[in-house]
């Protein structure tokens, strides 16, 4: 594996038609077996969805809570299938990790009103006292329509005493489908990215899942205005720059009028 | 190795309008420039060209598409506009070989050429291109495409359409194909596609045919720009909202849960 293949994939899925993106990061890591590791962690999918056992809530799986064929509840706190040796939160973060699942199950529930939440924390054995973590959201619209996918990492530092510096890296997956008589088939799908740090204070160790909780509604508040403006403006005009519904004369003479117009105002 | 390349093959039918270049360089760089792969990814390459009306330029002032309908030999093309014939390599996407070239038929090719000419005209203003073309089995094949590619501002989009007279009953079918790549700090694209079928009663009423085209084009148009209203104002809205319903941004902190608390009130006083 070199710096050189990791690009050149990455490069890709920028690129790639996004509806495809399991299948073709299953063909890079066929083809460049290296790279699967990284690609793996850094490539966002659509978040699977299973069945906790203990506790019969829905939770969200990804990379970061999984453990060979197996993944953890954040609802129990255990893996499903059990895993031996499988990395699990110390049991004072699992405390934070469970207010931190709450937390975002009332957020989600406030802003997304169905869907399924997921918070996964881990432990940095850096010798700090800080930790890591992952939060996930999820909705489909009930007339199958469309799909939502929100991915939050987040890390942070906290080497001041009554304060934290947080970095977010935020990914929102989102796909729309239109299928009727008049319009064929259409789809929009994709995905938009965006990065985060920010400090804020800490009086204790809870201040943190309510520091992150308030920047990621912010950030999920503006990707919703950034995916708003793509999907529905940037994507018609594009669209309107290949073709014009109006005619160019017709255009010309709009221009015209319009010149003679403003020179008209000016002139008074 | 044969997957290898299949695989790698949807790679490129996948690629962006204006980006495959920057797709087969990065597929190069995955496979070490592996010879027998590369090799193995030229019919991909060509099926791409064939399908996406690949513009080429013949002059400085006259441009032809490159697809099945105009394709004379193995790499060999014809622009029923500029009447002549060129030799056009899918890999380095060069022209050689321009000569005059008049396909055979009794068709008025040239007076319909200038019919959908005037009409790409008129509503086609970036980089575009069509054709008209003959068919062995008697049918007439127009093509259109337009390129807008802005790599600078992370966008390229393309509009293509096409469609297959029958001279004889007046029959025609054809299809839009519309893709978007959007790609600044994402990646996201629109594709559609939507078949357009009709009849005319006059075929060599060329005008009346390209007069239909465009309305079903500017009709169909009208009809993408309305779902995305729709998809806006129905399907998004109902995946997140801007605000909860309380229209006030979250009170995060221990006593959180307190929204339970009320939204439990609530339920129970509905």
């Amino acid at each position: 594996m070199s710096d050189e293949s990791y690009d050149a994939a990455l490069d890709l899925f920028r690129r790639l038609d996004p509806q495809n993106i399991s299948k073709d990061l299953a063909t890079i890591c066929k083809i460049v077996p290296g790279l699967a590791e990284d690609l793996l962690s850094s490539v966002d999918q659509p978040l699977g969805v299973n069945r906790c056992t203990k506790t019969n809530k829905s939770y969200l799986t990804c990379d970061y809570n999984r453990d060979g064929d197996s993944f953890r509840s954040p609802w129990s706190g255990e893996y499903e299938p059990a895993v031996a040796d499988a990395p699990m939160p110390s049991s004072e973060l699992r405390k934070l990790e469970i207010l931190a699942n709450d937390s975002f199950d009332i957020y989600r529930d406030l802003y997304y009103e169905g869907g399924i939440s997921s918070v996964y924390l881990w432990d940095l054995n850096d010798g700090s006292s800080s930790f890591a973590g992952v939060v996930l959201l999820k909705k489909k619209s009930n007339n199958g329509s469309g799909a939502w996918d929100s991915i939050h990492v987040f890390e942070f530092d906290s080497n001041k005493r009554n304060s934290a510096t947080y970095r977010i890296t935020s990914t929102v997956i989102l796909d729309m489908v239109k299928e009727s008589q008049t319009v064929g088939k259409l789809n929009l799908s994709g995905n938009l990215t965006r990065q985060l740090e920010k400090e804020l204070p800490v009086d204790e160790p809870t201040s943190h899942i309510s520091n992150i909780g308030t920047l990621i509604e912010d950030i999920e508040s503006k990707i919703r205005n950034s995916l708003q403006e793509v999907y529905f403006g940037k994507a018609r005009d594009i669209i309107g720059e290949c073709r014009t519904i109006s005619t160019s004369s017709e255009n010309q003479i709009d221009r015209k009028l319009q010149g003679e117009l403003v020179k008209g105002i000016d002139g008074n | 190795m044969s997957t290898t390349a299949k695989n790698l093959g949807s790679f490129i039918a996948d690629a962006p309008p204006g980006e495959i270049n920057e797709v087969y360089a990065d597929i190069i760089t995955l496979i070490e420039n592996n010879p027998s792969i590369v090799k193995a990814l030229e019919p991909h390459i060509e099926k791409f060209n064939l399908e996406n009306f690949t513009i080429v330029n013949l002059s400085s002032d006259s441009s032809a598409v490159i697809s099945k309908y105009n394709q004379i030999g193995d790499g060999e093309f014809y622009d029923s506009t500029s009447g002549k014939s060129f030799s056009f390599n899918h890999i380095s996407r060069k022209v050689s070989n321009v000569s005059n070239y008049s396909p055979e038929t009794s068709f008025d090719v040239a007076s319909l050429n200038v019919s959908l000419g005037n009409y790409v005209l008129e509503h086609f203003p970036s980089n575009s291109s069509y054709g008209v073309f003959p068919q062995p089995d008697g049918t007439i094949v127009l093509v259109i495409v337009d390129n807008k590619f802005n790599p600078s501002n992370f966008w390229n989009g393309q509009w293509k359409s096409f469609y297959i007279l029958n001279p004889s009953s007046g029959e025609v079918s054809g299809r839009v194909d519309l893709d978007a790549h959007y790609y600044e700090d994402g990646n996201v694209r629109l594709k559609s596609s939507h078949d357009i079928n009709f009849s005319i009663s006059d075929s060599s009423d060329t005008k009346s045919l390209v007069k239909k085209i465009s309305f079903e084009e500017s009709k169909y148009q009208q009809e993408v720009n309305k779902s995305f209203v729709e998809l806006n104002e129905s399907s998004f809205k109902s995946l997140r909202r801007q605000l909860p319903v309380t229209r006030s941004k979250i009170n995060w902190g221990k006593s959180i849960g307190t929204y339970r608390l009320g939204k439990d009130i609530t339920n129970s006083r509905a």
